[in-house]
């Protein structure tokens, strides 16, 4: 099926849905399988997904309802992405970097959790939007959202009194 | 906060560009989105061997199952008609959960259960979201249902308790405290123990609920409560096997991921059977893109019962997606190869793959 300007589009929107995957995931094996399970959903209906305005959107949508399954129905509640280890926190040198505690925070947030921040803060997505992907209300977006800032204050806090 | 907030967005930013995104890695998603192929393979070997699989979303090309009746035979080329599996008295199907049956009005569609969803705190998942007997979805409050404690949706409702439905429903195993609950309005929910197992019956018909919670009873059934590994095909490897009947057995990997719990139960009759015999037997082998190992995911067996005494079992694993022979082959799992046995109340409880499930579930349908 190549119909529809389907392989044009995937050249050009699978790099940029990549990353996102893996802001969502965490790992590069489950971002190729979230995009490519995306793929697979959009493919027989290319068509009708064409003609929107924002095809990229429901590809997005289908990469987080992917990813939000795979939680759902596994029973597992924890990103399998590696935490990353500090090497010599007393050593200055080696103090971490706001990114590392960005990733180390991400990395201990339930898949849910994890969306709404991806979707909050990578995507910029308002909470109704972030709402809606999850099947959830704004206020318990709001709350995921608000419950990673507070893990990261703390993550940063701890590295502060630790340095 | 709103430094809090940058540092977000730039740590994120960063992670976002270490994915490889490179020309070979985007032809291969693309290929492999096109081909099916590959996925959960590539996933598991990254995770490795934990016990915990990831269950992936599985996405061949979305086939509705279009049966008229959730347990009628397929839709598709004309399998034997007749009657051999288990008949209900008159308007009435027998469900099973974990050792207990019930009869149920044949018309009534599957649902959710009050369960835990891992929160801690009993919620209803899915309310309102209905497999119609036909084996189609709806989210319609006013149809009548069997649920089960299966999330059928991420949206929890914890108000489930005291909620006046506006439609009958049998929970079978929701976490539902023994007693009798006025609803208002004349609804009333009465909830039994059989065995371990919790039955309710909402109904503002009192004899209706009477006579469904008078129904449940204890059960020896076809299908095993808990496998400590997917199951396994095997049984009879004659080629004239004629089968005059089907167990489904679904199972779904339990909150440890260890082990597998039976989700639902299924008796089929002849015509289907007959026509999965047929319709494995013609499959399309996956050949080098069988899957390595078992998935932590779905997984049906399905157990056709010959004459006299034989038996032959084939196994789904629904994140591959295939289907496995009597021979240990496995085959592609397709419409045909799903629709003989996909039906009813299936589409409830399995949800890796689009064969089963209703396209659009998750995703509003387009304009």
């Amino acid at each position: 099926m190549t119909g529809d300007g389907f392989d044009a589009w995937a050249s050009a929107r699978v790099p940029v849905l990549l990353r996102f995957a893996y802001v969502v995931t965490g790992s590069q094996a489950e971002a190729e399988d979230a995009v490519q399970a995306a793929l697979e959903r959009a493919l027989p209906r290319w068509g009708r997904i064409s003609r929107t305005e924002d095809p990229d959107a429901y590809v997005r949508r289908m990469i987080v309802n992917a990813h939000i399954s795979m939680w759902r129905r596994s029973g597992r509640h924890e990103s399998p992405v590696e935490l990353v280890i500090l090497t010599d926190e007393a050593d200055p040198a080696d103090r971490v970097t706001t990114a590392e505690a960005v990733r180390r925070v991400c990395a201990g947030l339930p898949r849910r959790q994890r969306v709404a921040v991806a979707l909050r803060f990578y995507e910029d997505r308002d909470y109704g939007e972030i709402a809606s992907l999850l099947g959830c209300s704004e206020a318990t977006a709001r709350s995921y959202v608000h419950r990673a800032l507070q893990a990261l204050r703390r993550e940063l806090g701890e590295e502060r009194s630790d340095a | 906060m709103h430094d809090l907030e940058q540092v977000f967005r730039d740590g994120l930013a960063e992670l976002g560009g270490e994915a490889d995104t490179a020309p070979p890695v985007v032809r291969r998603v693309v290929e492999q989105a096109r081909s099916g192929a590959g996925r959960r393979r590539r996933s598991a070997l990254a995770i490795g061997a934990a016990a915990a699989a990831v269950v992936l979303v599985a996405g061949l090309g979305a086939v509705l199952l279009g049966q008229r009746s959730g347990v009628e035979g397929p839709a598709g080329p004309s399998p034997t008609p007749p009657a051999v599996a288990p008949s209900a008295p008159g308007g009435y199907r027998l469900e099973f959960w974990h050792g207990v049956a019930v009869y149920v009005p044949a018309t009534w569609g599957w649902g959710s259960a009050p369960t835990d969803p891992g929160t801690g705190a009993t919620a209803l998942c899915g309310a309102g979201q209905v497999v119609q007997a036909d084996g189609s979805r709806r989210e319609q409050r006013t149809l009548p249902y069997v649920g089960r404690p299966i999330a059928l949706s991420n949206a929890c409702d914890g108000s489930w308790a005291h909620e006046r439905p506006q439609a009958p429903y049998v929970w079978l195993g929701g976490d539902v405290p023994v007693g009798t609950v006025d609803l208002g309005g004349g609804w009333v929910r009465k909830t039994i123990a059989v065995g371990d197992v919790r039955v309710s019956v909402a109904s503002a018909d009192d004899a209706l609920r009477q006579a469904i919670l008078s129904s449940a009873h204890e059960v020896t059934g076809a299908c095993s409560p808990r496998l400590g590994n997917p199951p396994v095909a095997g049984g009879t490897k004659v080629a004239d096997f004629v089968p005059v009947s089907m167990t489904v057995c679904a199972y779904g990997p339990t909150g440890t991921g260890l082990d597998y719990d039976l989700l639902y139960e299924q008796e089929l009759s002849m015509g289907p059977a007959k026509y999965l015999v047929a319709a494995v037997d013609s499959a399309r082998p996956l050949g080098s893109s069988s899957c390595y190992g078992a998935s932590g995911g779905e997984w049906a067996l399905l157990r056709l019962r010959g004459n006299p005494g034989g038996f032959r079992d084939y196994v789904v694993d629904m994140s591959c997606p295939s289907i496995t022979d009597q021979n240990g082959a496995q085959h592609v799992l397709d419409s045909e190869t799903a629709r003989p046995w996909a039906v009813g109340g299936i589409n409830a409880v399995l949800h890796v793959n689009q064969l089963v499930d209703v396209p659009d579930r998750f995703i509003p349908p387009l304009p």
